[in-house]
Parts: structure tokens; C-alpha cells; sequence
């Protein structure tokens, strides 16, 4: 039996997720990907155009990887397109223009579980500490059965920003910083986590975890601690209590 | 009998190239501190003195420290960091880029003690 429209973009998807996580992107895979979502476009023009987006991402073709998306969104479900959007503009460090999208997502379906997680994600990406809070509990509260990500850890973190410990501004500030770098280098953003210091309660570490060999993560830490040593304003606020890094995903570099 | 800061890092490198998760976090310990030694006489004129984690990072990045010092001193202050991560979150997940990442981050402090 012929694979239905939906179960063909899906499993494209799938094999899309796989290939994202190595570096150098697997081209000839990529390449068939192309073909089917090519073919996936005469019976589902808006998943066809997602799937196109998102390979436009992998090859860091941001044009088209917008264009694409925005076909995606105008001709799709409202929702998911805008959440697939969001999360491909993540992958490439535009952590503004992800909120912005994760936004719109959200205002279609404010009770959309994938949509706050996205939007948590934007929020906490681009140093919107409260805002992720809130979404966060909005999903915590609608879907006490999931498992919630990194509950504790951004409780604590708006909680050291109502002590003043550091400015919202100065999150935001050293997170743009960290973006620049990471689009700069063209490196894939795989996913981010926060963690509070046990010995320095208030401090945090926010790791972007990336699709790249650690002696590039390393290069681009070392690229974040100049541009913070230069900028006085950075030392100061968010200083050592907010702390981004970069850690590689892909093995074989062992140091 | 005493150690150097280099043979922490040597400890620490051999740990890294082990396959247990135990060694990559043992190893992302031993990678911080050999880095925290290795700083001490510059931060301080002396090797015998004995700051705090938070301290000697705050002495590096310091307004009167040179641009080198202030971005090993943030360097440093990471370690630290996957440091902690690497000893008492031992029921989250470490994956292998953590502790090649601490490793590496390592070498280059030593580089710029070496350099100062």
C-alpha cells in the first residue's frame, strides 16, 4: 500500500531530523529528500514547502529557507508550520525572528502544546527570561502529565533576576552576542539547556549545544570571551553570573 | 611529593580518552583544576595561594586585567561550570562533547599562561 501524503512528509521529517545532526551534511541524502519532497508538493504544496525549508537551513540558504517556510505557512496548518518555521530560524542562531514566529504560532493556539514548548524555547533562546517563565508554566499547567524541561533550573533563573543578580538587558545582550557568533561561524544550533551553580547560586550556565566538533565550540568560546573582556557593559552585566557556551555534538575529535 | 598543573591536565587528557562516562566527568574535574592551578601565579603572584572558584575568576576578569587575562578568566569560569555539572549532576546526562569541550578549553588557558 502507497505511503499516504501525511506518513510520506513525516517520514521525510524523520529522516530530515537524522541528517541534521551530522556535519558535514550528507548531500546525497539530503538530495533524495529534495526529490521526494518535490514530488510530496503536487498533493501537499505545504508540507512539500516545510520540507524544502528545512533542508534550506541545513545548507544555511537563509533566503530560501524563509521563502520556503513562508510558502509553508500561507498555504498549511497554522500552528505546525509556524512552530517548524520558528524552530528552523532557531537552528541557524536568528533567535529574534524564531520568537517572533513562535508569537504567531502561539496566537493561532494559545493552549497548543507544541507551540509553547517552541515559544518556551524561543523566549529562553533569545534571553526572555519572564516570558519564558510564563510559558512555561501555562504548559506546565495544561500538561502536568509531560515531562517539563529545565523546570527548576528557569524558576531559579527569574528568581536571581527579581534579586537584580543581573538584567534581563544583559541576558539578552551576551545571548545576541553568542547568536552573532554561532550565525557568524555557521554552525547549527542542536538544542540549549540551563543549568544554576551549585557552589554560586544565582550564577548560570545557558549551554547551546551545537552540530559541530568541539575544537570549533571552543574556538567560538574563545571568540565569546574576547567580545565579553572587550565590552565593559557585558563584564559588568550579565558579568560572570549568566554565562553561554558552546559545546560540540559531533564525535571524533576526541581532544 | 607534589604535582604540577600540567600533570593535572595529563591526568585529565588520559581520563578523556577513556569510555565510561565516569572517566569524561572525572576527567572535566581534573581538566578544570589543572586550568585553576595553572592560573594561580599570575592571578596572584604565587603559586601557594589558595582563592576561591568564584574569586581568582573575578581577579582574572577584573577591570585592571589585560584583555588576555579577562577572556582566559571567562574561559576559566566555564570550566568551572561543566565542572559542577560534571560532579553533582551525575543523574543528568554528560554526553562526550562536554568533557572534549572542557579538555580543549583547558589547553587554551594553559596557552595563555604559557604566553603571559
Amino acid at each position: 500500500m502507497a505511503p499516504t501524503p501525511k506518513t510520506k512528509a513525516l517520514e521525510l521529517a524523520e529522516q530530515l531530523e537524522l541528517i541534521s545532526e551530522a556535519e558535514p551534511v550528507d548531500e546525497v541524502a539530503l538530495h533524495r529528500i529534495v526529490a521526494g519532497a518535490e514530488k510530496l508538493m503536487r498533493v501537499d504544496a505545504a508540507a512539500g514547502h516545510e520540507l524544502l525549508g528545512r533542508v534550506a537551513a541545513l545548507r544555511w540558504d537563509i533566503d530560501e529557507m524563509k521563502r520556503r517556510h513562508r510558502l509553508s505557512v500561507s498555504l498549511g496548518d497554522p500552528v505546525l508550520s509556524r512552530c517548524n518555521f520558528a524552530l528552523s530560524l532557531g537552528l541557524v542562531g536568528l533567535i529574534d525572528e524564531a520568537l517572533q514566529v513562535a508569537l504567531g504560532a502561539s496566537e493561532h493556539a494559545p493552549d497548543d502544546s507544541l507551540a509553547l514548548r517552541v515559544l518556551f524555547d524561543a523566549a529562553l533562546s533569545s534571553g526572555r527570561l519572564r516570558d519564558a517563565q510564563g510559558y512555561l508554566n501555562r504548559w506546565r499547567k495544561l500538561y502536568p502529565d509531560e515531562t517539563a524541561h529545565d523546570t527548576r533550573d528557569v524558576d531559579s533563573l527569574v528568581a536571581a533576576l527579581d534579586r537584580g543578580m543581573f538584567s534581563e538587558g544583559g541576558v539578552r545582550e551576551i545571548l545576541r552576542v553568542a547568536a552573532s557568533i554561532q550565525v557568524n561561524a555557521r554552525v547549527r544550533c542542536h538544542h540549549i539547556t540551563v543549568s544554576e551553580s551549585f557552589e554560586e547560586p544565582g550564577s548560570f550556565l545557558m549551554t547551546e549545544y551545537l552540530v559541530a566538533p568541539s575544537s570549533l565550540a571552543v574556538d567560538l568560546n574563545c571568540e565569546l570571551a574576547e567580545r565579553w573582556a572587550e565590552s565593559r557593559t557585558l563584564a559588568v552585566d550579565p558579568g560572570l553570573r549568566f554565562q553561554p557556551m558552546f559545546i560540540g555534538t559531533i564525535d571524533g575529535d576526541h581532544a | 611529593m607534589a604535582i604540577t598543573p600540567d600533570q593535572l591536565l595529563q591526568t585529565a587528557d588520559e581520563l578523556g580518552q577513556g569510555a565510561r562516562e565516569s572517566d569524561w566527568r572525572n576527567a572535566t574535574s581534573r581538566a578544570y583544576y589543572a586550568a585553576y592551578h595553572a592560573c594561580i601565579p599570575f592571578a596572584y603572584g604565587s603559586a601557594s595561594a589558595e582563592p576561591g572558584h568564584r574569586e581568582i575568576a573575578r581577579r582574572l576578569t577584573g577591570q585592571t586585567a589585560t584583555m588576555q587575562w579577562r577572556s582566559a578568566g571567562y574561559l576559566l569560569d566555564q570550566c568551572r561550570q561543566l565542572r559542577e555539572r560534571a560532579d553533582y549532576r551525575i543523574s543528568a546526562e554528560f554526553p562526550r562533547g562536554e568533557v572534549d569541550t572542557a579538555l580543549r578549553a583547558s589547553h587554551r588557558i594553559f596557552d595563555i599562561v604559557r604566553t603571559a
